[in-house]
């Protein structure tokens, strides 16, 4: 009881994901309760902008962590519960589309990468309003989903290329193509609303 | 611009995977590498913004539901329904004082049938006979009753 009791003290926003998934491995299910807290809002915002859809985001979202809490035991890398855990809902992510619009997934009309090299943001404009906001959610719908997928990971979620090619299922020079390619597209996208350049 | 073999690092470094403080020296004296991090560090800014936005909006959502914003608009329902049993009950005072016509157009033949049967004072506009519509005129005073229970009353009931 004790014991019980000294557990769940010890969980605190410090604790480390690692320290959560060995717990939660052993069954304590506070401790699960705690990596969902510390990453469903991410998750949801990722599959948010993957599939597009509020409603089925939410339940994409309810759908990974439960996938994630019967194949925790499974997780070796006990560290990596963050590109782990965004894995998982990628892939519920693109079942989600695949099984609402019986149609194979965006081949991405993203490919006319811009060029390398683009004028700055200027700083003033960049400060996200309700229109901005709009106009970056509008360039990231013009990305293919794997490639969207990608770039959110990177930028948005901050996970590091390895992790993302482990999420991704991909090999790292493509992770970094992908990237690459995505984030000239997005940047060629939000340029006229950010002001002009001030290089 | 010319190359720089050191801008594909600004990425790591504004994610903070590597030290970035001698990467934005060399940044300050190159095109290149400044352009870059002015890009990265914009694209880290407008999805950080994105991103607290996010959590804002869904913990506003529960905020909303614990202060009652559900409550509110049955109020404002409420405020409606009172208005209109008020505005059915003046209009039927009003006829009574000004004596107009008992009619049974538009209304339910088993109610005004009731009503005529009844012995009761649950009758309805338009059962409401002349004798007591004097009765009702003449009296005043808090608890008074004419025997008159209009049909709006009681359909609220």
């Amino acid at each position: 009881m004790l014991r019980l009791l000294r557990r769940e003290e010890v969980i605190t926003p410090e604790t480390p994901d690692e320290a959560l998934v060995r717990r939660a491995q052993k069954g304590e299910s506070q401790a699960f309760k705690a990596l969902f807290e510390r990453h469903v809002l991410a998750v949801r915002r990722f599959l948010r902008d993957l599939i597009r859809d509020t409603d089925a985001a939410d339940d994409a979202t309810q759908e990974t962590f439960t996938r994630a809490h019967v194949q925790l035991p499974k997780l070796g890398d006990h560290d990596r519960f963050k590109p782990w855990v965004f894995g998982i809902a990628r892939n519920v992510a693109f079942e989600v589309r695949r099984v609402r619009q019986h149609q194979p997934l965006e081949s991405g009309d993203d490919d006319d990468v811009p060029a390398a090299v683009l004028p700055a943001p200027d700083p003033e404009r960049t400060l996200l309003d309700r229109e901005l906001e709009g106009h970056l959610t509008d360039a990231l719908a013009s990305l293919s989903e794997h490639r969207r997928a990608a770039l959110l990971l990177r930028l948005d979620h901050g996970l590091s290329y390895d992790d993302i090619a482990d999420a991704m299922g991909w090999t790292l020079p493509m992770v970094k193509n992908e990237i690459h390619r995505a984030r000239l597209s997005l940047r060629a996208s939000l340029l006229p609303h950010l002001g002009g350049p001030t290089t | 611009m010319s190359r720089c073999g050191k801008t594909h690092l600004l990425d790591a470094a504004v994610q903070g995977e590597i030290p970035d403080e001698a990467l934005r020296e060399h940044a300050e004296t190159c095109p290149r590498c400044r352009h870059e991090l002015h890009w990265l560090e914009t694209e880290r800014r407008v999805f950080r913004e994105r991103a607290a936005r996010d959590e804002v909006q869904s913990l506003w959502k529960g905020v909303a539901q614990r202060t009652g914003a559900e409550p509110r608009r049955r109020a404002f329902n409420r405020a409606i329904v009172a208005v209109a049993a008020t505005l059915f009950v003046v209009l039927g005072v009003g006829r009574v004082i000004l004596g107009a016509p008992a009619s049974s157009s538009g209304l339910d033949a088993s109610i005004v049938a009731y009503a005529d049967d009844s012995d009761d004072a649950l009758v309805t506009e338009n059962a409401f006979s002349a004798e007591r519509a004097e009765l009702c005129s003449r009296a005043k005073g808090i608890g008074f009753y004419c025997g008159y229970v209009p049909a709006s009353v009681i359909a609220s009931r």
